[in-house]
């Protein structure tokens, strides 16, 4: 299957455990950078990568339209698959793409428990019930703090695994002081940072027992690479 | 003519902002026409460039026609651009004329999802546009939440240049935030524009809103940003800023009015001939037929040879009057040019340049002008060029017909003139097609959508007094192969006199991005080179109908490698029926799927329906690709098979009291599920048994 072909390149594979197959007990995963660094792109290649394993995903943005979400997976996907033949690679993302779903909301449209209800509503219509939730386009503060609460409940209810991106103050360097607040709600937590031309994946948080990871984004593609 | 001076632009609305209105009001400021009638008009008259009978039963418009008038010595061609998306090949080949548009929104309504799909086809075509907010009179006008729907909907970064003076039923005029001045409309049409001091009460929130149009309009010039450091902004220096961001269309500034109560209308003429673009500030560029399609830029320049598209068709009584635009060169009255596509001259009758059905004789034209000609023969989309060149316009996308309707004529009368319909109807429209179906005996429409093709059936009743049964709109599935798959057949055949003979070896296989390709792979003379071509058209013959459910065969390359031919028996015929076997050998092995059209179906609904909404597409076979929230609305967006669309405008309506609306447009093929494939096989085989019967059946009457 060209799937694993995909995913097997992927430096993802190494990032703790398993991206392509969602913990089961559900989990909750803070990514958190300043404006422009490459959350997006993390979240696309960690849903892509469970989309090709067979996998329902939604993923949810604040702010951002259909067409521009769209835009990014179709971008992320054409990077994963360079050099692989072309009709088998379409032909996989026609599969993948049906296990998809987007939600985009208006910054001020957005709150944590309409989302808990609004995929409480596609489960029960039988419409769509996510494996994977990655959501994208939070900003730091109180609110961040209330909707982690009310999503981790839902992940652990559900047994769903869920990444939310914090878009961090340019002007504060300390990414862990920003996200420091809310840690306890996240059983992972990594920091995005321009280091050298690249960027560079720091664990802030991660699960007791679990080596740390070396992974950059590479500058060209913004794909999770293995650090030199 | 000063091409500087130019602007083809179009209008372009969600369907009930106001569009049709609009325009006439445009004619009458600019004294093309003398009286004002409305849409649907009381006095029957209707409005001026809705001329078809039928639009105007139905309100809508459906055919692009060019209109020219001229404001402030601008000269401007408007091209009316239809407002349904089942009419999307009327819109695309409109939008490729243009070189600048007029978003028509309608303050209560705001950004619909026809505006939506209206504007992707914008983009696709890099048109430059500016906003008019229309309905500003209306209950529930709201401007400020129109601009914030186009910046958050469609992400335009738009700009009000305008403030409105009173709102809904107390709407009186706006005022104009460059010059800061308050304009109102007076007169019994509202024809004087009188200029005068912003009403006190407004300066606070007008200065604000200037300063916010100043801020975005400063990104686009470098000249701006410093005068208003320096305190020295000039009126020219903001518009000329403004032009620059709509040029790059990096920024949308918005106007506002009310058509009907006749106010604003003349504002968005001065917006039109400040802000959108001329010919000469648009890249456009042509394929070198004889190289190969190799792409050579034009030049708006009378000077250099003839380039000029025919991009709609019209019959008339005086014959087919071409409407055409010119992007290089000129032509005038008895100019030979040649047809890039067909190779073929012809020599230029009459010139004319329309408004809307009246017209005005003109010796010639030039690059940059959109003009009609008469007595020229050709097809929509193809391109006309000076002799000596044999440039052709980039292709227009033309989608592929998804529906399909059974038509036989009710009476004698009706079956001579169905013919004659027929022929326009396609000609004039490339996503309109008709064929006889060869085992029903039928003769069939197809088209992109049921209101399509209901547009048709009722223009053929007004305009040729046919009158037609129709049978109930059929899917246009397709069918193609999966895996490579060998032949060697031979077809030989003696009965007395010259015997058949003709022998094909090859094989079929998947081509996903062509619907057919055939590939002469032949070493040596064992098939003479004189039958390839036969072979060639028995393939392409073979397509046209697999035998998996009866559809067209797509997506599919034969390749021809060997052979074998007789000195005496072998012939054209007989290579193309070996042809014809060869394919259905293989066909069986090679994997055949059915394929449906897919559709991308977008649904604008109140938030507290979207469960329902969501609910509602699944069930019809639908994905869902996602949902946009802005608070209390919400468009959902989905994939749905179009076999599964039939009466969804009616379930919709009764799940939402009537508060969703949706549009719905060609997204792409894809095979059919296993058990729905299995029932068309069934049923295809099924017709074939009682179409054969059937055919006999007409014989023993005739």
């Amino acid at each position: 299957m060209i799937e694993d072909e995909i995913t097997a390149r992927s430096a993802l594979r190494t990032l703790d455990r398993r991206a392509g197959s969602p913990a089961t007990g559900g989990r909750l995963v803070l990514v958190a950078a300043r404006a422009g660094v490459g959350k997006t792109a993390l979240l696309v290649q960690v849903a892509i990568d469970a989309l090709l394993h067979g996998h329902h995903v939604l993923h949810v943005s604040l702010g951002e339209t259909l067409s521009h979400v769209k835009r990014w997976y179709e971008g992320v996907y054409r990077d994963l698959t360079v050099g692989m033949p072309a009709d088998a690679v379409r032909a996989a993302w026609e599969r993948a793409e049906r296990s998809r779903m987007l939600m985009v909301f208006r910054h001020d449209a957005f709150r944590a428990d309409r989302l808990a209800e609004r995929m409480r509503l596609l489960e029960t219509q039988g419409v769509f019930a996510p494996r994977l939730v990655v959501a994208d386009g939070f900003l730091p503060g109180h609110a961040l703090r209330a909707d982690a609460e009310v999503l981790g409940r839902v992940c652990a209810e559900k047994g769903i695994e869920m990444w939310l991106a914090v878009r961090t103050p340019l002007e504060i360097d300390d990414v862990g002081a920003v996200v420091d607040p809310v840690a306890g709600l996240f059983e992972t937590i990594i920091a995005l940072e321009p280091q050298a031309g690249a960027v560079v994946l720091r664990e802030i948080r991660r699960p007791p027992g679990v080596p740390p990871v070396a992974l950059r984004l590479d500058p060209g593609t913004m794909l999770v690479t293995a650090a030199r | 003519m000063e091409l500087s001076l130019i602007r083809n632009i179009g209008i372009s609305a969600h369907i009930d902002s106001g569009k049709t209105t609009l325009s006439e009001r445009i004619l009458f400021y600019t004294r093309r026409i003398r009286v004002m009638h409305e849409v649907k008009g009381k006095d029957g008259a209707g409005a001026t460039m809705d001329f078809m009978d039928l639009e105007r039963e139905r309100g809508i418009t459906i055919t692009s026609a060019a209109t020219h008038c001229e404001w402030l010595g601008h000269h401007i061609n408007l091209i009316d651009t239809p407002g349904h998306v089942d009419f999307t090949i009327e819109v695309e080949r409109a939008l490729r004329v243009l070189d600048g548009a007029v978003l028509v929104l309608c303050a209560v309504g705001g950004v619909q999802s026809q505006s939506i799909t209206v504007d992707r086809q914008m983009n696709r075509y890099r048109v430059p546009r500016i906003a008019f907010v229309n309905k500003c009179d209306r209950s529930g006008a709201s401007p400020a939440r129109v601009v914030e729907q186009l910046r958050e909907r469609l992400g335009h970064n738009a700009v009000l240049v305008q403030v409105p003076i009173g709102i809904e039923d107390r709407f009186e005029g706006v005022v104009d935030l460059v010059r800061m001045e308050a304009i109102r409309f007076e007169g019994g049409s509202g024809e004087h524009v009188v200029r005068g001091p912003i009403p006190e009460e407004m300066l606070a929130e007008c200065r604000a809103r200037r300063e916010d149009l100043l801020d975005r309009a400063s990104l686009h010039s470098e000249a701006l940003t410093d005068a208003i450091l320096e305190n020295r902004v000039t009126e020219d220096l903001v518009h000329a800023a403004i032009r620059r961001g709509v040029l790059s269309r990096a920024l949308t500034p918005v106007v506002l009015g009310s058509a009907f109560r006749n106010k604003g209308v003349q504002p968005l003429l001065d917006a039109v001939a400040l802000y959108l673009p001329s010919p000469l500030d648009m890249d456009t560029s042509a394929l070198d037929v004889e190289r190969d399609g190799a792409e050579v830029p034009l030049a708006a320049d009378p000077e250099k040879p003839l380039v000029a598209l025919a991009f709609k068709l019209e019959e008339s009584r005086y014959g087919q009057i071409t409407y055409v635009r010119l992007y290089q060169g000129r032509v005038s009255h008895g100019d030979a040019v040649v047809n890039a596509r067909t190779g073929k001259r012809a020599r230029v009758g009459r010139l004319v340049r329309m408004h809307a059905h009246r017209m005005e004789e003109i010796e010639g034209a030039d690059a940059g002008d959109i003009v009609a000609l008469f007595g020229v023969p050709c097809e929509s989309g193809d391109t006309f060029c000076a002799e000596g060149v044999r440039w052709a316009m980039t292709s227009m996308k033309v989608p592929e017909p998804v529906m399909s309707l059974a038509v036989s004529p009710k009476d004698v009368r009706s079956r001579d003139n169905l013919g004659k319909a027929l022929a326009r109807f396609t000609k004039e429209d490339p996503t309109f097609r008709a064929y006889v179906d060869q085992e029903s005996g039928s003769i069939v429409i197809q088209g992109m959508g049921e209101l399509h093709l209901d547009i048709y059936v009722e223009r053929m009743r007004r305009e040729y007094g046919v009158d037609v049964a129709t049978g109930a709109p059929q899917v246009a599935y397709r069918e193609t192969v999966s895996r490579r798959a060998a032949f060697d057949f031979l077809h030989r055949k003696q009965t007395g006199g010259a015997g058949q003979f003709a022998r094909i070896i090859g094989f079929i296989e998947p081509h996903p991005d062509a619907d057919y390709e055939f590939v002469d792979a032949l070493v040596g003379q064992t098939i003479p080179r004189e039958f390839v071509s036969a072979c060639d058209r028995g393939f392409r013959e073979a397509t046209r109908k697999g035998t998996l459910i009866g559809a067209a065969v797509t997506g599919v390359r034969v390749t021809i490698d060997d052979g074998a031919a007789h000195a005496v028996d072998s012939s054209d015929l007989a290579f193309r029926q070996a042809a014809i076997g060869a394919f259905r050998e293989a066909y069986e092995d090679a994997g055949p799927v059915a394929l449906e059209p897919i559709m991308r179906v977008t649904v604008e609904t109140p938030s507290e329906y979207q469960g329902a909404v969501l609910a509602g597409l699944q069930q019809r076979r639908g994905t869902i690709v996602g949902t946009d929230e802005d608070g209390w609305f919400c468009t959902v967006e989905g994939e749905v098979p179009l076999a599964e669309m039939f009466g969804y405008s009616t379930a919709l309506r009764s799940r939402t009291q009537g508060k969703a609306e949706f549009t719905m447009e060609f997204a792409k093929y894809r095979a059919v599920p296993a058990k729905i494939a299995e029932e068309l096989r069934r049923k295809h085989a099924e017709a074939r048994r009682l179409g054969r019967s059937g055919a006999s059946g007409r014989r023993g009457d005739a």
